[in-house]
């Protein structure tokens, strides 16, 4: 564990938020056999690479704790409740367009054509389309595949400011309406982990989008 | 519960406080490995460096913000009762601490000052900022009080919600200080918060004391024997009610240096216009000697305190100027800068009742009751702000002064304007004020039928009543 102020290269910290962003989306995924275990390997694996150095590290580890904690049975029914979708809907899908979008001014598909537009220019499509474009998951995995690229540019000394430009444009808005989506399913939720986990994606957001900001500061400075 | 402290430069035996005592702990400031039992960490002013007492923190998975972290200066360190009292005050602050959401949270990379630093990035800082709390917001009513105040353009209204920019955000506090619903939180200077740090000072202190406010964003400065800190975001940003709120918890002086962050250019300024009018106030009030005891500069305390009170709510919050005011009594003070306003309305007054809708704080309110309009004004929740004024639709109806006047609070709420209510032919419910009928019936005089219409029905009755 990185226990010192030491730097990082930006590199080490284009590969840390994208296993942030990774770690975040595996919580939005429908529960499976070994899905718990699995983010819990990957917050140690994250502890590993300097996380504790962050002010959001605390809200992720509460989220793994609450997610280590929880009866998974309990945990898996909460989730299909308020992400999935049943008879009339989930409670509270973890979508950009039904959280701050208006269906009859065609927001739906406005986030979607952003998104698009977005993963064409990166080069990236979507693999399962049963997605929204718009679901939480695919734009926390597209964060986290962009900071992928953001890495292999420092690494090979190109220009990291084009793929920090793209995180920016997509982890606005992202910052614009998750911690909406944190407050309304901490009203709704039942369990807790849902709570600990969406607090812990609107804390890294709004973290990582000053970060963002402030690289870019650095580049043009 | 354990202070974790530096052995360097004291010797903790004369204090009378649970100690962990560890030697050359500032340059290498450890945490315990159960910090459940931790009270709070104190070292010596020198050494400390509290970005690395937070970074320990953060990797202990402490919230860095919520212990209690005491810099002795040589000062501190000659009297153990001083550094028992400074314990105390510490100890009793971080008791109100409610924690820091990421909203409040300001992330700070270390500037680029070479090629490698260029391409290496050190461990982040970070600092809280002040965030709106929503649930006490009336920026859904159009309020912009905060972002009219912040000098770094880092609030902004839109559709009803006040979005900050942290990177912008200076944490000056002049948006907290501003706030006439206590709605702009620092998490780490809350009303509460300053409320028990002065509680404990008074109530350590058996000598008489004196406080010297110091921006928390600058260095700290030492003090004098018998004189204790108080942080604030920055001393620009103090209203004149706080000052003269140090002297009410039981301060014989209070010293309002100038601003030592030097961040925003008219700080000084400010605190020479606040200082000011808060000797003003003290003098309506028949309190003698204000200049010592509102001073610049350390200087021996006049003698004759006020007699100390403990309110039974903070000072330093919303309510606080009307509850200073109401304590100090006297003749009050008119000034642009006062942090209380009176309002008045004029005959012009239709009792439309949109000055109550704008106001921020429900100084301003309307009632009906026995078939009447009231406009009733509580002159302890108004902030002076002016919002009725520019919202008003009639020019010149309403005015506000900016003043504080202990008398019109004794007074308590009343009606500044009392109406009569038309009352539909048809239905008998309320049309509108008989004053803001009379309005319209000289641009309606013309057209006869449109008048009697309109002034004998509601709206629901006028469209299915016919009036001849």
């Amino acid at each position: 564990m990185i226990e010192s102020r030491s730097t990082l290269s930006g590199a080490d910290l284009a590969r840390l938020r994208q296993a942030c962003y990774r770690l975040l989306a595996a919580g939005y995924r429908p529960p499976s056999a070994g899905g718990a275990e699995e983010v819990v390997f990957g917050m140690e694996a994250l502890e590993d690479m300097g996380l504790g150095r962050f002010a959001f590290a605390a809200a992720l580890r509460r989220w793994v704790s609450a997610l280590a904690d929880a009866d998974r049975a309990a945990a898996g029914e909460e989730q299909v409740r308020l992400f999935g979708s049943g008879m009339d809907g989930a409670v509270c899908p973890p979508i950009e367009s039904q959280c701050v979008g208006n269906n009859r001014a065609g927001d739906p598909a406005r986030h979607a054509a952003r998104l698009q537009r977005l993963m064409r220019r990166a080069g990236f499509a979507v693999r399962h389309p049963e997605w929204p474009l718009d679901h939480l998951l695919v734009e926390l995995e597209l964060a986290s595949a962009l900071c992928r690229r953001e890495a292999e540019a420092w690494e090979s000394d190109a220009d990291a400011a084009t793929w920090l430009e793209q995180e920016r444009e997509l982890v606005g808005v992202m910052a614009a309406w998750v911690p909406g989506l944190a407050t309304t399913v901490e009203a709704r939720d039942r369990v807790g982990v849902l709570t600990a986990l969406t607090r812990a994606s609107a804390d890294y957001v709004l973290h990582d989008h000053d970060v963002i900001r402030l690289l870019l500061e650095r580049g043009s400075s | 519960m354990t202070w974790v402290v530096c052995s360097d430069r004291f010797d903790w035996g004369a204090i009378d406080t649970a100690v962990e005592t560890h030697t050359e702990w500032c340059r290498n400031p450890v945490l315990p490995d159960d910090c459940s039992d931790l009270e709070g960490l104190a070292g010596c002013a020198e050494d400390l460096d509290l970005d690395l007492v937070a970074h320990r923190h953060r990797i202990a998975g402490i919230d860095p913000f919520g212990t209690p972290i005491v810099a002795l200066d040589r000062v501190d360190r000659q009297s153990p009762r001083r550094v028992r009292t400074r314990l105390k005050a510490a100890s009793s602050r971080a008791v109100h601490y409610r924690g820091v959401a990421a909203g409040n949270v300001k992330t700070i990379l270390p500037r680029v000052r070479s090629r490698r630093s260029f391409l290496t990035i050190g461990g982040p800082a970070y600092r809280v900022v002040p965030d709106a709390d929503p649930a006490r917001c009336r920026a859904t009513d159009g309020c912009t009080i905060c972002v009219d105040a912040c000098p770094h353009g880092a609030l902004e209204w839109t559709s009803g919600v006040i979005r900050k920019d942290r990177l912008a955000c200076e944490a000056c506090g002049r948006c907290v200080a501003a706030c006439p619903a206590d709605a702009m939180v620092h998490p780490t200077f809350t009303p509460d918060q300053l409320h028990a740090e002065m509680l404990a000072l008074a109530r350590c202190c058996t000598e008489p004391f004196g406080v010297a406010l110091n921006c928390s964003r600058g260095e700290p400065t030492a003090q004098a024997e018998g004189w204790f800190t108080l942080q604030v975001p920055c001393v620009g940003m103090v209203p004149p009610h706080w000052m003269i709120a140090l002297l009410l918890y039981g301060a014989a002086a209070v010293v309002v240096p100038g601003c030592s962050c030097g961040v925003e250019a008219d700080a000084e300024e400010r605190i020479e216009a606040t200082v000011d009018l808060a000797r003003r106030w003290l003098a309506s009030a028949g309190v003698d000697r204000g200049r010592e005891r509102l001073a610049r500069r350390t200087a021996p305390f006049p003698p004759g305190p006020l007699p100390p009170v403990e309110p039974p709510r903070p000072l330093f919050g919303a309510c606080g100027a009307a509850d200073v005011a109401t304590m100090l009594g006297g003749i009050g003070v008119d000034d642009g800068a006062a942090p209380l306003g009176l309002v008045t309305i004029s005959e012009r007054c239709t009792g439309c009742g949109t000055c109550a809708t704008a106001c921020p704080t429900g100084a301003l309110v309307s009632h009906t009751v026995d078939g009447g309009l009231s406009l009733m004004f509580d002159p302890a929740r108004c902030p002076g702000c002016g919002r009725c004024v520019a919202r008003c639709p009639e020019d010149g109806s309403i005015s506000v002064r900016r003043t504080v006047q202990p008398v019109e609070l004794g007074a308590g709420t009343r009606a500044v304007a009392t109406h009569r209510l038309a009352l539909c032919v048809g239905c008998g419910n309320a049309i509108a004020t008989q004053t803001a009928l009379d309005r319209i019936a000289v641009p309606l005089a013309g057209d006869v039928s449109v008048l009697k219409r309109v002034t004998s029905l509601c709206i629901e009755c006028r469209r299915t009543t016919m009036v001849f």
